[in-house]
């Protein structure tokens, strides 16, 4: 094994398994140390991944940090990591809700902690390793790695139908990655084939997937889409969504929706797109189309909702359609858009499901019904809502509004009507969430369990004004993550063979 | 130095709304006079710019920023615009804000969210103000979305009324329906021109008059866009078909109902067409559109205005109407005299409302039928009500005669396509407007008290925060006419709006010359001009027929006498009903629907595999035994297998 080639791959590393590494130590901890190690441990990974962003708006460059080494050499697996402004971006996204989600489960999870916090660091050890592996076994093996995690932290953690939703997440994702390593294994033996040698390596990947039999491609185009749609959620493929995060306690909802969601975006992106991008031009009309009716679908079916975690939960299936929407109209300026309004999501999201998270903690119930007049005596938790409930509804000056505005300006330049249509999105999105604001905070306060309500405390005001300070600077000076996010954009857009779309007033 | 004083117009009341919304709790009514103080400055600023413009030497600048949304083709910044329509805006919005945060004071004191109130009024003058300054359509959107945040939130300020936090959710998702018509006007101008920055857009659009680019005049697309963007002014401005949400927005605090709901807020749509107006003229397809559906506005609000109970209803179905006639103007290309119905409205209007808001101050009851005779117990308000009602009514001289009967003249001699028709809907309207607004007043104030004997014993007139606003707006209510005198008399009347905008509206003025054909005839303006009096004198004495001399007998013969027109006003010619049970309820049928469809359809086909699945793995069941070392193990075997697999084929 080579040396580390330099500082920044040391601390790639580092970034990667210190939660791993901390997971493993939490158990010799007391329990009631377990959420102070956890705490430690994800704000110096969240620290070490700014450095790395930070880094990349500074001087932009292709690939910020790698790391490169035989792992496995007699079936030429490498240990291949790197890190660019698309995967940097949701590594800090991950590790700020990690951080908040200690945080907010600082109280909530008052039993087995110890066990809790090992999942939860072990979890974003698969996270982060899934967005730097360029590998496709390392991949495969940081992906499956988030599942089981989630599988004991729903299971175990989850509320009343949790073996029903863990079953369900399991399943569904589960038969998307068997699917997807079939299609690894192709690949490699392909790679074999037309190279002379096996190789996992997206890199060596790259330079013979145009040269794979069409309908060997096709299939294997279909293994990693499926794996990846399922998890972004894509309409029809959604339902283990709801199911799962609404059983999820507070901080697996946050990391699902904040995070989880992107990693099947990310996929796309990362290797779908550029491995096969004539099918992904070819299969774009249909994206498109699915990404247009997830929006209206997923805003619809949230308006109806009673629960209060399902109604967010769905609302998630209508913004995964516009960040799709925005990747597959394979316009510069939206997939800026597309990969900003992930993080976005993640923020307005993941703040969401803190903040019914906290109600729950203090009512045991998600009931829209059992709520009203909260606004009178949870005054801060009610405006911090209603401001993330705005940032979710796309206001301008938040940030959902960039993101959106983004990917409907880029979307429009090549799919007019799909544009418009998805627009409507935005009427919807006020009707689902105005719906639970108003029941949630208005009208009299005459019940008698919500009387009694207390307000938040410093610590859960901390982890909702974290995500609203990054709402506001996303919302007025996004231009950093807009840089972040370009080459990894314009990289799409190449790979694709379509020039950016000039305006007709500039050819 | 002016940038900075430029960008204190909208930070002071964004301060305002920081202060009291972060520190309210401890500064209690300090909160409220920091947020009048801020106001004050604003206007402070807002004045001199103004008389600078109409007076003084004034070249208009921008004040850029920062860079915004940069990404790709896209490069919005965040910048103002400062030219002579902006100043007269700036005017009356800080002035009328100003006014209503003073009379705030007196009407919200003791209110338990006294602060709260104060805070949302800062932010919604904070979006007010952006939308006004703004140089860019994304710009101008961030004001747009924020005042109908401020509106949403303020309406809604009295949670547990009923109705209230109903009214506020209605008027946030009808302005999205609008919203979503500018976003789409947005996303077709860019594709066009690469740019959003208003002046590059007024820039194409004098190319397109001239035949070059892809705006040209009359063209599908310049069409379509300015349609979209018209869309978004009929949810802001209350205009057909959205404009329902407005009259339930009288749930909020009265001074709220004055400020957002008359003089600012509705009126931004009129702005938007008249800051857009070269682009706007070059669709005379949409402009017939915005004729008639301002001339359709005015008239059903107008009929509705006249049998409303509420006195708040009438105000707000006559701001409706009023809206309607501005837009009228617009749509005939009158742009001038739109925004200088704006500017004159918003005087009279605020007055009207601030008044109604007296009254319920001191009477605690706001159903005509409950009022009566009040002038002796609050003069002040009183008379400035009845000023106010004289300037909307159009009685002669007053500054909303002047502003109307420009209106008037330009539709009847614009030479657009049926103009003679919006001429008479428009007559017919102005007739109605004498008769509701005088038929408030003197329900209001005149004749006989009907208030309970408890309420007529505290009935007395407001404080001094609330009564001079009154005196201030009714004042401008008489005089605001005197900046635009009616060009009939003479070559060397001082037409000072007109003047003062004819740099903005040059572009839309140079196409309306080449396209339409404008009647000039001094002496029939006068004669209709006469004819404008006539009619408004006449509206007050219907009013006062039927709602002093006859009452209650006369009024009630006339309601059974017209008992359909009667019923069609009453029940505001069922369009709420209809939006309710059909959109509303529609949209919640498809939500069922849709919730119904994912739970049995798309999972139930889910769930028939996995039970197909099941069948055939009784099998693997057994090894799922629920022990985490189990799984570990089996996932170690698999991994070996596949590991070795690849060795073996290597």
């Amino acid at each position: 094994m080579p040396p580390l080639t330099n500082l920044n791959s040391f601390w790639l590393i580092a970034m990667t398994f210190i939660p791993a590494i901390a997971a493993v130590l939490l158990i010799a901890f007391p329990r009631p140390l377990a959420r102070v190690v956890a705490l430690v441990a994800t704000m110096i990974t969240l620290l070490i991944s700014v450095k790395f962003v930070a880094g990349i708006v500074i001087a932009p460059a292709e690939w910020t940090a790698s790391v490169s080494a035989d792992w496995i050499p007699i079936v030429g697996i490498k240990f291949l990591l790197g890190l660019d402004g698309l995967s940097g971006s949701l590594i800090v996204l991950t590790n700020v809700l990690m951080v908040l989600s200690v945080l907010g489960s600082w109280t909530a999870i008052d039993s087995r902690q110890r066990e809790f916090y090992f999942w939860l660091l072990l979890l974003q050890t698969g996270i982060i390793g899934t967005f730097l592996a360029l590998d496709l076994i390392v991949f495969y093996i940081f992906w499956e790695l988030m599942l089981v995690p989630l599988y004991f932290l729903i299971g175990v953690f989850g509320s009343v139908n949790r073996i029903y939703a863990t079953m369900k997440f399991f399943l569904f994702t589960f038969a998307g990655s068997v699917l997807m390593l079939l299609g690894i294994l192709a690949l490699y033996f392909q790679h074999r084939a037309l190279a002379g040698s096996g190789s996992f390596a997206l890199a060596d990947l790259l330079t013979i997937s145009d040269k794979i039999d069409p309908r060997l491609a096709v299939m294997i185009f279909t293994g990693f889409m499926l794996a990846f749609l399922i998890k972004v959620p894509i309409f029809p493929l959604h339902t283990w969504l709801p199911d799962a995060h609404t059983e999820a306690p507070t901080a697996g909802s946050v990391i699902l929706a904040g995070v989880l969601l992107k990693t099947g975006v990310y996929g796309i992106l990362r290797f779908a797109i550029p491995l096969f991008p004539n099918l992904s031009v070819q299969v774009a009309p249909l994206m498109i189309a699915l990404a247009v009716v997830g929006i209206i679908y997923g805003a619809l079916t949230a308006f109806a909702q009673s629960d209060l975690k399902r109604l967010v939960a769905y609302s998630s299936v209508s913004h995964m359609g516009f960040i799709m929407l925005g990747i597959f109209a394979f316009q510069k300026e939206a997939i800026v858009g597309a990969t900003l309004q992930m993080i976005n999501h993640g923020i307005s999201t993941g703040g969401l499901f803190l903040c019914v998270g906290y109600l729950y903690e203090r009512r045991h119930t998600r009931e829209l019904k059992e709520f009203g007049g909260l606004a009178y005596n949870m005054r801060v938790y009610a405006t911090l809502t209603v401001i993330l409930v705005l940032s979710s509804v796309g206001l301008p000056g938040l940030n959902g509004f960039i993101g959106e505005f983004w990917i409907l300006v880029g979307t429009f330049m090549t799919h007019k009507i799909a544009a418009v249509i998805a627009a409507t999105g935005v009427i919807l999105a006020a009707v689902y969430l105005l719906r639970m604001v108003q029941m949630t905070f208005f009208g009299p306060l005459d019940k008698e369990e919500n009387k009694k309500v207390s307000d938040l405390d410093m610590r859960e005001i901390l982890t909702l004004v974290v995500l609203i300070i990054f709402a506001f600077w996303i919302g007025l000076y996004p231009r950093p993550y807009a840089q972040a996010l370009e080459p990894s954009a314009q990289h799409i857009v190449e790979v694709v063979g379509k020039t950016p779309l000039a305006p007709i007033a500039q050819k | 130095m002016n940038g900075f004083l430029i960008v204190l117009i909208p930070a002071l009341p964004l301060a305002a709304f920081l202060i009291n919304g972060l520190f309210g709790r401890w500064l209690g009514r300090l909160g409220g006079w920091i947020a009048v103080a801020c106001m004050g400055g604003s206007a402070a600023i807002s004045i001199p710019l103004f008389i600078r413009a109409m007076w003084g030497g004034f070249t208009p600048f921008n004040v850029t920023l920062w860079r915004w949304m940069s990404n790709g083709a896209i490069d919005i910044t965040i910048g103002f615009r400062v030219d002579q329509l902006t100043c007269l805006m700036l005017l009356y919005v800080t002035c009328v804000s100003f006014m209503v945060f003073l009379y705030s004071m007196g009407y919200m004191a003791g209110d338990p969210g006294f602060n709260r109130f104060f805070s949302f009024l800062g932010l919604f003058d904070f979006s007010m103000l952006v939308l006004v300054l703004g140089d860019s359509l994304p710009v101008v959107f961030i004001g747009w979305e924020g005042v109908g945040l401020c509106s949403y939130l303020l309406i809604g300020y009295y949670m547990d009324l009923p109705g209230a936090p109903d009214a506020g959710k209605k008027a946030f998702i009808v302005n999205r329906i609008g919203d979503f018509g500018f976003l789409v006007g947005m996303m077709m101008l860019f594709a066009a021109l690469g740019t959003l920055d208003i002046q590059k857009i007024i820039l194409a659009a004098e190319q397109g008059a001239a035949g070059v680019g892809p705006l040209a005049y009359g063209g599908a697309f310049v069409t379509v866009v300015t349609l979209a963007l018209f869309l978004g002014c009929t949810g802001k401005s209350a205009q057909i078909p959205l404009f329902t949400w407005l009259p339930d927005a009288m749930a909020g605090p009265t001074p709220v109902s004055a400020l957002i709901h008359a003089a600012t807020m509705v009126t931004a749509g009129v702005y938007l067409v008249v800051r857009m107006s070269g682009l706007f003229v070059l669709a005379p397809a949409t402009m017939t559109v915005i004729a008639g559906v301002a001339a359709a506005t005015a008239f059903v609000a107008g009929s509705i205005a006249l049998t409303q109970q509420d006195i708040k209803k009438v105000l707000a179905y006559s701001t409706v109407s009023q809206l309607g006639f501005m837009f009228l103007a617009c749509g005939v290309g009158a742009f001038g005299a739109g925004i200088f119905h704006v500017f004159t409205h918003s005087f009279f209007k605020a007055c009207l409302f601030l008044g109604a808001g007296s009254v319920i101050h001191a009477a605690h009851a706001q159903d005509l039928d409950h009022l009566g005779g009040l002038r002796k117990y609050m003069p002040v308000t009183a008379w400035t009500f009845c000023i106010a009602c004289a300037s909307i009514a159009g009685l002669p001289l007053l500054a909303g005669f002047v502003s109307k009967d420009e209106i008037l003249w330009s539709v009847f001699a614009s030479g657009a396509p049926g103009s003679m028709l919006l001429w008479i809907i428009a007559v017919i309207t102005a007739l109605m407007t004498a008769v509701y607004s005088f038929r408030a007043y003197f329900m209001t104030f005149e004749g006989t008290g009907r208030l309970s004997h408890d309420k007529q014993h505290h009935a007395h007139e407001s404080p001094w925060t609330m009564t001079v606003p009154l005196v201030l707006l009714a004042f401008g209510a008489i005089v605001a006419g005197a900046l635009n005198l009616p060009g009939v008399f003479g070559e060397g009347t001082w037409r000072g709006v007109n003047n003062l905008l004819e740099p903005v509206l040059e572009p839309a003025r140079k196409v309306a010359e080449a396209h339409a054909h404008e009647m000039h005839s001094p002496s029939l303006e006068l004669a209709l001009m006469a004819l404008s009096g006539v009619i408004a004198i006449a509206g007050v004495a219907l009013a006062y027929r039927y709602t002093l001399a006859k009452w209650p007998e006369g009024a009630r013969r006339l309601a059974k006498r017209f008992r359909l027109l009667y019923k069609i006003s009453l029940y505001r010619w069922w369009w709420d009903d209809f939006y309710m049970k059909y959109v509303a309820g529609g949209t919640w049928g498809l939500a069922k629907l849709a919730t119904w469809f994912d739970r049995w359809v798309i999972d139930g086909i889910m769930h028939g595999i996995a039970g197909a699945a099941s069948l055939g793995s009784r099998f693997i069941r057994a090894l799922q035994n629920g022990q985490a070392q189990a799984y570990v193990l089996i996932f170690l075997l698999g991994a070996n297998i596949v590991i070795g697999l690849i060795i073996w084929f290597k």
